[in-house]
């Protein structure tokens, strides 16, 4: 019985999302009050997955094990935002303004950097996977597109040259468009898993 | 009723023809489910990755991706991770998960919890086990940093839905001369991700993990009507595009 409930609550749940898709203006009221459960439910999912993190760095910290100085820069951190937002309000223009500029520089720091290892990357691309059908066309693709990007060729406003970069700008979206359907039909059956309880990855 | 269009059609018949599959292949290959199965090499990779991090004393570090709520294909890697922390329980040091989100982290916590206590050792559970890395995408990355270099790692996997910037954990465990796993349903974190030498699975072949690990039938029936459903599709796109050609359809 323990383990029925939370399969009935999930298959009821997803049937109740698809016949919601046909039926809209019938089930709209019902579709509504079920995604504002989804909305307290991922919240509170939030919370517990915070309260956890917390508790584990605590812990750490309590055990001065390796590396706990981090652990204690994330619990003072979250410790002063949470003070933060509580006492002066979490739409406080200050308050997103201390945050934002905390965050911001970091963010673009961690993109810059991801930039200059994403540039290395490829540089070293033929020495760590050889050279393979995959490896030549992901080469040449990448020096393709850099030059369109570019914008030369179309300066020089061909109209033959115009047509083959329109083909060749297309090739990547037929290509992406092969990969999501593939993706789709694996999203698609893994739902239908789901909605059945043949599978379920909310727990054993 | 409403009135469908072509499209609704076309995507209630995909539907029902994806269910019939499954319940086909379910029933028709009941008996042998993972029989004649093709194995995606990453999952592969991650059993041999699994038996090394064993064998070394070391532990295999898991990175779920960013949220359910961001993208519902986080949900494949948690047969996944069921089926590699059933394998790590009794060993040194077991497969730790790090997620993007607080409902991924959750569920994670409760899918390692639940395999403990089937493994009949919930004395052996630590929360530690599937942590919450951060609630946004570079928070998730900031977190994931630190896992990725990691002594106590045999090799990490990200198997989620990881943005491009993962390139940065999978880099940096690398040059920890860790081995790295990714399956991602993130299209540009897929090309991103074959300039690094990470054991890369592309496109479909990431909801492949539950029938690759033979951890569940319907996953392996799940997979069977995925090829079906492909060479169905792909012989509707050619006629389609013959028809047009042809000036039969407009």
């Amino acid at each position: 019985m323990k383990k029925a409930i939370p399969i009935l609550i999930a298959v009821l749940s997803g049937l109740l999302v698809l016949a919601a898709l046909i039926w809209q203006p019938q089930l709209e009221g019902w579709l509504e009050v079920m995604l504002n459960w989804a909305v307290i439910i991922a919240s509170m999912a939030a919370l517990v997955a915070l309260a956890t993190l917390l508790l584990a760095h605590t812990r750490k910290i309590i055990k001065v094990r390796h590396g706990f100085i981090y652990s204690l820069i994330l619990v003072v951190a979250f410790l002063v935002s949470f003070a933060g937002g509580m006492t002066a309000g979490v739409e406080n223009p200050n308050y997103l303004h201390w945050i934002a500029a905390i965050q911001q520089p970091a963010e673009a720091s961690l993109l810059g950097l991801a930039a200059l290892v994403m540039a290395a990357a490829s540089l070293r691309l033929f020495h760590q996977r050889g050279w393979s059908a995959l490896t030549v066309s992901f080469g040449i693709s990448a020096l393709v597109f850099l030059m369109l990007g570019l914008g030369w060729l179309q300066a020089l406003q061909i109209p033959q040259l115009d047509i083959v970069i329109g083909y060749l700008e297309a090739l990547p979206l037929v290509g992406m468009r092969g990969l999501l359907i593939g993706m789709g039909l694996g999203a698609l059956l893994l739902g239908f898993r789901i909605v059945l309880g043949l599978e379920r990855p909310y727990g054993e | 009723m409403p009135v469908l269009s072509l499209n609704d059609l076309v995507a209630i018949g995909l539907c029902v023809l994806a269910l019939l599959a499954l319940g086909m292949n379910l029933l028709v290959h009941r008996k042998h489910p993972y029989l004649g199965l093709r194995k995606t090499s990453a999952v592969r990779s991650s059993e041999i990755l699994s038996q090394a991090a064993a064998e070394q004393g070391k532990r295999l570090t898991i990175g779920l991706g960013l949220d359910v709520a961001d993208s519902v294909t986080a949900m494949a890697s948690l047969p996944m991770l069921a089926a590699l922390t059933r394998r790590s329980i009794f060993t040194d040091q077991p497969v730790h998960a790090t997620s993007g989100g607080g409902t991924l982290a959750s569920l994670s916590q409760s899918v390692v919890r639940g395999t403990y206590q089937g493994a009949v050792a919930p004395e052996l559970f630590k929360p530690d086990y599937a942590l919450l890395a951060g609630l946004s995408p570079y928070a998730y990355l900031a977190g994931l940093l630190p896992q990725a270099a990691s002594r106590a790692n045999a090799g990490i996997m990200l198997y989620g839905p990881h943005r491009p910037e993962s390139l940065l954990a999978a880099d940096l465990a690398e040059r920890k001369r860790n081995p790295v796993i990714a399956l991602t349903s993130d299209l540009s974190a897929q090309a991103v991700l074959l300039a690094s030498s990470a054991q890369l699975s592309f496109g479909e072949d990431y909801f492949d993990g539950g029938a690759s690990l033979q951890v569940n039938p319907s996953a392996a029936a799940s997979l069977r009507a995925q090829d079906l459903l492909r060479i169905v599709i792909t012989i509707g796109l050619i006629a389609g595009a013959v028809l047009r050609l042809l000036g039969v359809w407009q």
